[in-house]
């Protein structure tokens, strides 16, 4: 049984709690991803797909990680390993406890009109927070694709899932799995097949800046997931912005999704 | 009972622990999901200007692993005028005991700032940042004594309510400044700022921040902050001394409060745990119960009292 409760932030109203959850399990997808499960029923009931988390991982800062699922009183993380905090998190045993501030930001909006198809557009581990988007749209009768690029068929990890809740079409840097290529050629064919659908992006910096520009070929506005660097996640550091209408305005709070229109750098 | 009741000069604390500027947005109100406002000593706002402060590109913060953070966020802030509008009412509602931060570029504009706030009520003090990093000229209030002594004194007329100075630690001897505050009639002196700091990205062979230096904060940065409130508190035993610089945990708090410092205020430490200033709270409640102490006002300086007998070459 898999369960979900929406409910949509307002700006600055915050609906985060802080939280001790211990592990559950952890999942190695492929060489480098995991997926880390952690039981935390107070921060489910409260998330919107789209939405963070901040993570203790034994490091100085704590980690932003996008939700990438929920079952039952577990939430589920996917995560390549980079570095300490990722290492550190990939090693927890069951049972060891962290510190989860969370849920954080702005998530995805679900277009009103149920007949507008949700188009989900992935670089990387910008896939992450998709499984669960993916989901909660299907199930509300949206008609789901995604597409994903990624650097090699060892990185696409969690297709298979996403394969449940609607279509999937991968591309790869080298070709080892699709087409070789960049996940902007399947945007434009997409595009020019329909572009009347709700883009949703997320992945590295130059790859949403790519997609934005493509989007704008078109006319569209899309909702895209920014990839700060966040040190505090829930908006009192302002180290996480970026430019819209002039001012710098703190990703963690005003995003991490925000209109494509709404931001210049 | 155990009180925690701090007096700073004339403003009364409800304890001794406040969230320090800029690492609590802009006053506080991010705060209000992990507990109430109210339940603190104190917030201090983030460092207002006259006008609204752009602040500096990205990236503002690197980590250094195990020790802290260097930031450089150019002291991004809406001016006092949208403190006041926006801010200021909703401060009231939470009935929380509040500092406004006050920045300028200029002398000029710190008297612009404080003139402004005289039309209004709500607040505690004023602290002056004589001392931010990472705009240009903004040190210069903190390592001159003459600016500082002018500044202090021209801001001490204009203000209804007492004024604090916090004094960047970039400076060979601390108590020179601190001396041109009270000379000035500071209410309290604020130790310490960020340490000026710089991390080189090994990728791209440049400065990871884009102004090269930043402001050095968190655990590294505690034993400079004890070291300089050591030094000022034996001048000016009788000023009181707001401590602040890597202040994680009841510990910590307890090594300001015996250094000298008449209070404290919680900074970095907030990014990684929203509560660290309500749970120092709690351990130094329960300190002072487990002593047996009527005030937690009775350990402060405490650390002084042995220093002739059992330090060894001090002469001070
Ligand atoms: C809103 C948001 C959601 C994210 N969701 C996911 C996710 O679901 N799965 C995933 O694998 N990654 C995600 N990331 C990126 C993830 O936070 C970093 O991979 C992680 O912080 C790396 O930590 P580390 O200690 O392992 O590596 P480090 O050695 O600290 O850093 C390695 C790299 O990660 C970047 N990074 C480090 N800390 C942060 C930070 N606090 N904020 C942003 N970037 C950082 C650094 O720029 C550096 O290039 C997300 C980032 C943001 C901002
Ligand atoms: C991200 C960040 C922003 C800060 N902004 C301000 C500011 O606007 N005004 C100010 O007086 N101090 C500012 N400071 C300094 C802190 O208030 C504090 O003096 C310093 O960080 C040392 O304490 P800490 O180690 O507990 O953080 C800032 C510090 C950080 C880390
Ligand atoms: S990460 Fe601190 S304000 Fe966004």
């Amino acid at each position: 049984m898999i369960s979900i409760i929406l409910s949509y932030n307002i700006s600055m109203s915050f609906n985060q709690t802080l939280i001790k959850a211990p592990l559950m399990k952890n999942v190695q997808l492929g060489k480098d991803y995991f997926v880390s499960w952690f039981c935390a029923p107070e921060i489910i009931s409260r998330i919107n797909p789209g939405q963070f988390v901040m993570m203790e991982s034994g490091q100085y800062l704590l980690r932003p990680f996008s939700v990438y699922e929920i079952k039952e009183d577990n939430i589920g993380f996917l995560y390549r390993v980079i570095g300490g905090g990722t290492s550190f998190l990939s090693r927890l045993q069951i049972g060891n406890i962290v510190l989860i501030n969370g849920p954080l930001g702005k998530g995805f909006e679900f277009p009103k009109d149920k007949k507008i198809p949700i188009l989900l557009v992935a670089g990387g581990i910008g896939i992450a927070t998709f499984p669960i988007v993916a989901r909660v749209a299907s199930e509300k009768g949206y008609k789901v694709k995604t597409l994903f690029g990624a650097r090699s068929q060892n990185d696409l990890v969690c297709a298979e899932q996403l394969k449940h809740s609607g279509e999937l079409e991968v591309i790869t840097d080298d070709g080892s799995s699709g087409r070789k290529g960049f996940v902007t050629e399947l945007l434009t064919a997409e595009l020019h097949k329909n572009k009347n659908q709700e883009v949703f992006v997320c992945g590295p910096t130059p790859m949403l800046k790519s997609v934005i520009k493509v989007c704008n070929e078109f006319g569209i506005i899309a909702q895209v997931s920014f990839e700060e660097y966040m040190a505090c996640g829930y908006g009192v550091c302002m180290s996480c912005v970026v430019k819209s209408n002039g001012k710098y305005v703190r990703t963690c709070v005003e995003g991490p999704v925000m209109r494509s229109d709404m931001v210049t750098s | 009972m155990t009180s925690l009741n701090t007096l700073i000069g004339n403003v009364e604390l409800k304890n001794p622990v406040l969230l320090a500027s800029g690492t609590c947005g802009v006053a506080g109100r991010e705060f209000t999901p992990y507990f109430h406002l109210s339940e603190l000593g104190g917030i201090v706002s983030k460092s207002l200007g006259i006008k609204p402060w752009v602040g500096n590109p990205t990236p503002r913060v690197v980590e250094v692993p195990g020790c802290g953070l260097l930031n450089s966020i150019g002291l991004q802030n809406p001016g006092v005028e949208h403190f006041v509008n926006n801010e200021l009412p909703f401060l009231k509602e939470q009935k929380a005991t509040f500092i406004v931060n006050v920045v300028g570029e200029s002398l000029d504009e710190y008297i612009q700032v404080v003139d402004y706030l005289k039309n209004y009520s709500g607040f505690s003090a004023i602290e002056l940042n004589l001392s931010c990093p990472n705009v240009d000229g903004g040190l210069d209030f903190s390592q001159d004594p003459k600016k500082a002594f002018n500044v202090v004194s021209k801001i001490k007329k204009i203000s209804k309510v007492p004024v604090w100075a916090k004094l960047s630690p970039n400076i060979t001897d601390i108590t020179e400044i601190a001396k041109a505050c009270v000379d000035a009639g500071i209410d309290g002196l604020v130790l310490i700022n960020t340490v000026l700091g710089l991390a080189i990205n090994k990728w791209t062979k440049k400065p990871t921040l884009p102004r090269a230096v930043g402001g050095y904060s968190g655990s590294a940065i505690k034993p400079i902050a004890l070291r300089m409130i050591w030094q000022t508190y034996k001048k000016f035993p009788k000023v009181p001394i707001i401590g602040i610089g890597g202040i994680h945990n009841t510990d910590d708090a307890l090594e300001f409060l015996l250094c000298g410092a008449s209070c404290i205020q919680v900074g970095t430490a907030n990014f990684a745990n929203p509560k660290a200033s309500i749970e120092i709270i709690a351990g130094l409640k329960d300190y002072c119960e487990k002593n047996k102490l009527s005030s937690i006002s009775e350990i402060i300086g405490q650390a002084h009292e042995i220093d002739s007998k059992t330090l060894v070459g001090s002469k001070v």
